[in-house]
């Protein structure tokens, strides 16, 4: 087995990964690993922009920012974190752009700003200009452009490594062992400081905006090597994927304008949200959509109406706007109508539906960056992570449009300066033996693997039961049989076999391991939804219609021991807002 | 509708030429080639291999030559191909790997040789932004737009002749940095740039043109910087 | 490998743009002198007069010369881009630069040289 060795190893090259390579560069010898190449990360498709109270526009500041993304948490955000996130965000994207990130701009010249659901002035006054944007390509632009800066100052890439296994030992992490995807055969990397920038988890669901690289790697290796994950059964459901196959139409193009209708041509939102009407925050806007088609108010395909079916989605209403803005300002979206659903936007509303679409949940971080094992916060030495597979949690039960590339950018660079700072405190630790024979013996399994079960089977399986359970509205009786049918999945699963025994580029593999993480992982988002009986955030119980502080203001930790989740909690940070009444 | 798909199978290990194997896919409306793939590979044969991550344009992992033209694969839909047959192939002009992946190795490093990066010797203002007007933004947009999928390169004739040739994408990307009104690195990118293997190479065949799935048009750039070049020159 | 960084390509470019709006604008010139300046009458004696004077030997020289190198870099520019065989692309191209350089001689060569029958000219 081929032994590297690097100061710094940075699993994922998202926007988190890359930002916060560039940071470690500076002083430390980093090596990024990712199972795609770095400008494919799933951080490409954000398209709106990213949140900071620039105030180019309006009379904008970072406590309205704080106070939005607070509310927005349903107050389950840890308000020392988010803090520091919101009142450095100008000075964090004032640097994006001086690297050379194309933003749109104002007539003046500065970065151009738009309205974003859940921003507000004035503590929810009126919907704020806040979303820093580049037409609708801004995560496109931004993971672009520290890929080139990671050129520029010769970070050392692994493409196409897909980590398997996370040494850990005695508290202390020691490095991971990854397969080569292209060339096949495992690698060891032995590291003073690793650091999980490895994305979301959306793959565990059907209709998803998310890649098919989104199958939250870093947390089936996290919770293997036995670290607990954090409020893994908060899972934001975009409003507005196209729909069927649920790719994302950006909340950019409420935030120029857009309309939500029903069948009825109703703009239903007035009904929900009477301030903010389509800019409410997303879980609102999702569970509205989601009534609204339970409620039978959905529109529907004109096969619905012949045959007389419920319609189950509504339409994203952007024609008011003219062909010209929408050229300019979402280009994008034009693209995706046409190609997806055959729509063009400006002539034609488009049909949508919610879509599983962000992580609220991950590996528990504290606010410097480094990861928490227990509801004490006992740090792993030598182990980081950021990003939508962290969770610090600034997003607590519902994130914001646009704060999670503000969140991936920020806390890439915190924890980047976070092992910067570390690294001379760090050692290479002993690599136990025992760590490369497991890796070795896991993808052994799969080679030797002759059970009759097919695979993709078994993962379309686990995405339709999860849609159903575990969607935006969920109940005792739902979530106990997902329990049960997780478990059958998973013995399903220790009966596959792959097709494929080649080493070299062998994706079957790769997929395996994939679905083995979300299989391990998956049952965690059960457990913790299961017990969180209230309503919070995207987390919605119709069996307990509300929100439950004095019980439920705290975070879950689930840990994997002897094959069974055991939950543990911990306080959430409150410093400036108490939790209130949720309204918009 | 039974479409055949005639998918390019190459593994360098098993030691045998590169073929076509047919693969009927019954399509329904809406299927995207990329779509097809994955259920010729989970329920026809599990060790075809092709790159994809997004599947909705925007990472650049799934370009390759589908009925002779290169495109991305999850936003081609089969049946809007009219063709009962689906010729599924790797870009051309890159060494393929296995099956519908390639080598992108050259890609990489051209892009690599034109210095993708802001370069400014000039310190930034501190807490605010470089301004840029927005018809100076304008000029740029476009480009900035490149999901580097290499679907240009790879339908490019100069880059068949010449491995050594930037190729659309890379010029692209100095055009994406050099045309920035925040940039002052041109003089470090020509020396790629003003070169055997750079600008002179286009013939201005724009089949880059052509296939570019974010309506880019790279020979346009190419035509910029070259006049930009012989100015800053002569 | 080859990566050709510094080695330039600006010039020739150029150049070849340049020497094809001239011969362009020469090559209607030619046509409009030949057969539209004295009626059409195309006479050995007429030729032989004009080719005689200072100013267009010059002008015959510049013709020459910009159709050579223009003809000739296109040349180079084929063998550049179909003959990947490094033996074969350098017989070619020493092919080329001989048989440019053999033209180009003889051209100048008659041009210099000719005298109009009868004494007149240089």
């Amino acid at each position: 087995m081929t032994i590297h060795q690097h100061e710094v190893l940075i699993i994922g090259a998202g926007m988190a990964g890359l930002r916060a390579a560039i940071e470690a560069n500076k002083v430390a010898d980093v090596a990024v690993l990712t199972k795609i190449f770095p400008t494919r990360s799933h951080s490409g498709a954000a398209q709106g922009g990213m949140a900071g109270a620039l105030g180019n526009l309006d009379d904008d500041n970072w406590e309205f920012h704080m106070f939005d993304t607070v509310k927005g948490s349903d107050y389950l955000g840890d308000q020392d974190a988010i803090e520091i996130m919101c009142r450095e965000a100008p000075e964090l994207v004032y640097e994006l752009e001086h690297m050379g990130t194309p933003f749109s701009r104002t007539p003046e010249g500065k970065i151009a700003q738009r309205r974003f659901g859940g921003h507000t002035l004035n503590f929810g006054e009126k919907p704020a200009l806040r979303a820093n944007y580049s037409a609708d390509y801004t995560g496109h632009v931004v993971l672009h452009c520290l890929y080139d800066q990671c050129v520029k100052n010769s970070v050392r890439f692994y493409s196409e490594f897909l980590v398997t296994y996370l040494i850990i030992k005695d508290n202390v992490c020691r490095g991971v062992v990854a397969w080569d995807i292209r060339h096949g055969g495992l690698h060891v990397f032995h590291a003073k400081a690793v650091m999980f920038g490895t994305g979301g988890y959306g793959r565990a669901w059907r209709i998803t905006t998310n890649a098919f690289a989104n199958t939250g790697d870093g947390l089936g290796v996290a919770l293997t090597a036995g670290l607990p994950l954090e409020d893994m059964e908060f899972v934001q459901f975009h409003p507005t994927g196209l729909y069927k196959s649920g790719i994302l139409m950006t909340e950019g193009a409420r935030g120029e304008g857009g309309y939500l209708k029903n069948k009825d041509e109703e703009r239903f939102m007035k009904r929900y949200a009477p301030n903010l009407m389509e800019l409410g925050p997303r879980d609102l806007v999702s569970r509205s959509i989601q009534t609204e088609i339970i409620e039978g108010r959905g529109a529907q395909t004109p096969e619905q109406k012949s045959k007389g079916i419920p319609g189950d989605f509504v339409w994203l209403d952007v024609t008011h706007l003219g062909e010209a803005k929408l050229r300019e300002v979402l280009p994008q979206i034009f693209d995706l109508s046409k190609n997806f659903v055959g729509v063009d936007p400006a002539k034609a509303p488009v049909p949508i539906q919610p879509t599983a679409h962000y992580s609220m949940g991950g590996i528990p971080v504290n606010a410097a960056g480094r990861v928490v094992c227990d509801a004490k916060n006992t740090e792993v030495r030598g182990l980081y992570a950021a990003g939508e597979c962290a969770c610090m949690s600034i997003h607590g039960a519902n994130r914001l449009g646009c704060n999670s590339t503000l969140d991936a950018t920020f806390h890439g660079r915190q924890t980047g300066r976070t092992i910067a700072r570390d690294i001379g405190n760090l050692t290479y630790e002993d690599l136990p033996p025992e760590a490369a024979q497991e890796a070795q013996a896991q993808i052994d399994w799969y080679y030797k693997a002759t059970g009759k079960e097919n695979l993709y089977d078994i993962r379309g399986d686990l995405q339709d039961t999860m849609q159903k359970n575990l969607g935006i509205f969920r109940e005792a009786k739902g979530l106990e049989a997902q329990l049960q049918i997780l478990g059958e999945l998973k013995k399903r699963f220790s009966n596959i076999s792959l097709k494929d025994k080649s080493q070299e580029f062998n994706t079957e593999l790769q997929e395996a391991i994939e679905l083995g993480n979300l299989l391990s992982f998956a049952e965690t988002i059960v457990v913790g939804a299961l017990a969180r009986q209230e309503c919070r955030g995207a987390h919605w119980r119709t069996d307990h219609p509300a929100r439950d502080d004095a019980k439920w203001l705290k975070h879950t930790l689930a840990y994997r021991e002897e094959g069974k989740i055991r939950l543990d909690y911990k306080p959430v940070v409150i410093t400036r807002f108490q939790p209130k009444e949720r309204k918009y | 509708m039974k479409i055949t798909f005639k998918v390019y199978r190459f593994d360098p290990q098993s030691g045998k030429a590169p073929y076509l194997q047919d693969f009927p896919v019954e399509v329904t409306p809406g299927m995207t080639i990329l779509d097809a793939l994955g259920e010729i590979k989970a329920h026809q044969d599990g060790t075809l291999v092709y790159r994809r991550s997004c599947r909705s344009g925007i990472c650049g992992s799934c370009a390759m030559k589908i009925n002779g033209f290169n495109r991305l694969a999850c936003e081609t839909q089969a049946l809007l191909l009219k063709q009962s047959v689906i010729h599924v192939e790797p870009l051309p002009g890159l060494k393929p790997i296995k099956d519908l992946a390639v080598d992108m190795e050259i890609f990489y490093e051209a892009l690599a040789r034109v210095k993708h990066w802001l370069i400014n010797p000039d310190p930034p203002p501190t807490d605010k932004e470089r301004y840029q007007s927005p018809e100076d933004f304008k000029k740029i947009e476009v480009s900035t737009s490149c999901i580097l999928c290499a679907s240009c390169t790879a339908s490019c004739p100069s880059f068949w002749a010449d491995k050594n040739y930037l190729g659309p994408a890379a010029i692209l990307k100095a055009y994406r940095y050099s045309f920035d009104t925040r940039d002052k690195g041109f003089a470090d990118r020509v020396g790629a740039l003003d070169n055997k293997h750079g600008l002179w190479r286009c013939h201005t065949i724009m089949n880059c043109t052509d296939c570019c799935p974010k309506h880019i048009n790279p020979t346009e750039s190419i035509c910029h910087l070259r006049r930009m070049t012989v100015e800053n020159k002569y | 490998m080859d990566r050709g960084i510094g080695s330039g390509g600006a010039f020739a470019w150029f150049f070849q743009r340049i020497s094809g709006v001239f011969l362009l604008i020469a090559l209607l010139a030619h046509f409009w002198v030949l057969h539209y300046s004295n009626n059409g009458d195309v006479t050995f004696n007429l030729v032989a007069q004009r080719l005689s004077t200072p100013l267009w030997k010059t002008i015959d020289l510049t013709f020459l010369v910009m159709a050579i190198i223009h003809g000739f870099y296109g040349f180079l520019m084929v063998i550049r881009d179909y003959v990947h065989n490094h033996n074969l692309r350098l017989v070619l191209v020493s092919l080329v630069w001989t048989v440019g350089i053999i033209v180009g001689v003889l051209g100048t060569l008659t041009i210099i040289a000719f005298k109009a029958p009868g004494g007149g000219g240089l």
